[in-house]
Order: structure tokens, then C-alpha cells, then sequence
């Protein structure tokens, strides 16, 4: 069930890269959207849940997200120093 | 279906996409503002009532699945909420004929009103400070209790709470869309029993509530800011404190 879970949640993340790479997004918003997924981690770091699904589905989340900022500092802050 | 007919829940179901799309984006369902938009429209109230407590489902559990695959939905902290909302709402149910309904809802009303005041010229950093299991059975129980009295949505009132308490509004949000459909849900299921239900108006504004809340959970989630989102429920705020004094005040528009 987690698997099938996991699979839609990179599926919609992939779908929304688009939304969140675009550079009218403030940074706030990707930034606190990291921020979320880390502190769930972090809590079931503190409740010791690191070998869940859940948790490896929140680690690939974050994997994520963070590429979404890479591809965002790339495209829309380097443009700006540029300009 | 004939061409008036096809207008006719043309009309709704564009109401309640664009209704649901705006009450997405602050994470409450919309039935506050669609039962008596529905009613003003000639739908019978209680026929009105069951709709909108099952579009307010349908919007937020769009919502909610959403937020789920992105990792911002925390499952563990809303349950709590669900919990002692789903425990206390009857009980609130009950108590209402014992207490008189005008006096709650005035005093409703100014925290209403104080809320969306604070909400609009507090600035204070908002990080997540009371946190504990039990402020959140508190709160579920304490709104559980006072909707199941009046017969409000639940969202409306806790939102307030917990960004007073110094939860990220975008955060409460997240948790509130997914308590919504299991206290609207009940009430639903109630009012079936005993309403002649229209199930292609049903069908319509669902489909109508799911595409709300998909489309304004995306807004929230990447066009607004936590700033912005708490900005927006204050207005939602004012609305529905208008809306109540309105009508205690028996003024009809």
C-alpha cells in the first residue's frame, strides 16, 4: 500500500516541478515546504521510525524538493545576479 | 436534460467551484457561505445543509489527499483534532437544548471578530509552540462542542486557535482540511435519512467541490505565502461574523 502511496506522491510531485521551479513562487514557499518534510522527519527520527516506508516515502519527498531548489537557484536567482 | 435545466445546475456548479476554490485556499470548507447562497436560490435549506456538508468533504478531502503525497499532511498531529471533534460534536448536539443558541452565537461572533482583528495586525513569528497531544484534544473538544451547538463548521473556529497559539497558518491548514470531512461527513450521513436528496445536483457540485479544492490547495500550497494564507482566513473571518450578525439581527439581503 505505502509502495503504491509512494509511487503517486513522486508522480505528483514530478506533475507540480513546473509550479514550484516557477520563479513568481516566492522562495518562503519552498523553502517552508522543505522545512515541513523535515520536521516530520525528524520526529520519527525521535520516535526511531526511520525503517517505515513512510519515512523512506518522506526521505525521497525531500530528495526531491531539494532538486526543485537547485533547479530554482539555477534558473531564477542566478539570472537575477546576472541582471 | 433540457437547456434550463443545464443552466440551472450550471449556475451551482459554478458557484461552488469558485466558492470551494476560495475556501480551499484558507484549508475550511465552504458550506458556511454555500448553504444559504443555495437556500437564497430557491434549494430547500435542509436539502441545502446536506449538500453543502457533503461538498465541504469533497473539497477538503481533495485537499487533503494532495498534501498527503507532498509530504506537508501530518497525519499523527491532526488526529488528535479528530478525535475529540468526532467525540465532542454530539455532545455539543445535546447540550444545545439547554443553552440558549442566540447568547453562544454572539459570543461566537466576538471571537470571531477578535480573531480575524489579530490575525490581520499581529505580527508575531509564527513557530510552532504548543504542540503538545493534549492543546489539541482541548481544542477539538472545546469546538466540537461548540459546533455540534450551533451547527457551524468546525474548521472556521479552530483555525483561529491554532494560529493564535503560534501554529504556521499554512500548517494548520493542512491539519484542519483533513478533520473537516470527518466531522462533515456525519452530518451528512444524518441529514440523508431524512431529506429527498437531488443526486445529480449532488453529483455536480462535487464534481464542482473537487476541482475547488484542487485548485485552491494549489494556490495555497505555491502561489501564497503562511503571511498571506493568515491574511486571506481573516477576511473569511470577517465574512462569516457578518454573516452571523446578519443574521441575529434578523436582516435579510
Amino acid at each position: 500500500m505505502v509502495h503504491i502511496m509512494k509511487k503517486i506522491a513522486d508522480w505528483i510531485v514530478d506533475h507540480e516541478k513546473d509550479d514550484a521551479a516557477d520563479c513568481t513562487v516566492p522562495d518562503e514557499v519552498v523553502d517552508e515546504w522543505l522545512e515541513t518534510i523535515e520536521e516530520r522527519k525528524k520526529r520519527m527520527e525521535e520516535h526511531g521510525r526511520t525503517d517505515t516506508q513512510q519515512y523512506e516515502m518522506l526521505s525521497d519527498l525531500e530528495k526531491k524538493v531539494k532538486e526543485i531548489k537547485e533547479i530554482r537557484r539555477r534558473k531564477c536567482h542566478l539570472g537575477k545576479k546576472e541582471g | 436534460m433540457n437547456g434550463s435545466e443545464l443552466l440551472h445546475y450550471g449556475v451551482y456548479f459554478l458557484l461552488t467551484l469558485a466558492l470551494s476554490t476560495l475556501f480551499s485556499m484558507g484549508g475550511v470548507g465552504a458550506a458556511i457561505v454555500l448553504v444559504p447562497t443555495f437556500t437564497m436560490m430557491g434549494m430547500p435549506l435542509n436539502l441545502a445543509k446536506a449538500i453543502g456538508l457533503f461538498i465541504n468533504s469533497a473539497s477538503t478531502i481533495t485537499a487533503s489527499v494532495m498534501n498527503f503525497f507532498r509530504g506537508v499532511l501530518d497525519v499523527g498531529f491532526a488526529m488528535p483534532l479528530v478525535i475529540s471533534i468526532l467525540l465532542a460534536t454530539p455532545v455539543g448536539a445535546w447540550l444545545s437544548q439547554y443553552v440558549q443558541k442566540e447568547v453562544v452565537e454572539w459570543i461566537l461572533v466576538a471571537f470571531l471578530l477578535v480573531s480575524a482583528l489579530l490575525l490581520i495586525f499581529s505580527h508575531r513569528e509564527t513557530k510552532v509552540v504548543y504542540d503538545k497531544a493534549w492543546i489539541l484534544y482541548l481544542i477539538g473538544g472545546s469546538v466540537g462542542l461548540v459546533s455540534g451547538m450551533i451547527g457551524v463548521g468546525g474548521g472556521s473556529l479552530i483555525m483561529p486557535l491554532l494560529i493564535l497559539l503560534g501554529f504556521d497558518a499554512k500548517k494548520a491548514a493542512y491539519a484542519i482540511s483533513f478533520v473537516i470531512p470527518f466531522s462533515s461527513l456525519g452530518g451528512f450521513a444524518t441529514y440523508l435519512s431524512f431529506v429527498h436528496m437531488d443526486w445529480i445536483m449532488l453529483g455536480v457540485v462535487t464534481v464542482a467541490a473537487i476541482m475547488g479544492g484542487y485548485i485552491g490547495d494549489r494556490i495555497m500550497h505555491y502561489n501564497l505565502t503562511p503571511g498571506q494564507v493568515k491574511k486571506l482566513i481573516a477576511v473569511l473571518l470577517l465574512l462569516l461574523s457578518a454573516k452571523m450578525v446578519m443574521k441575529l439581527l434578523h436582516i435579510n439581503v
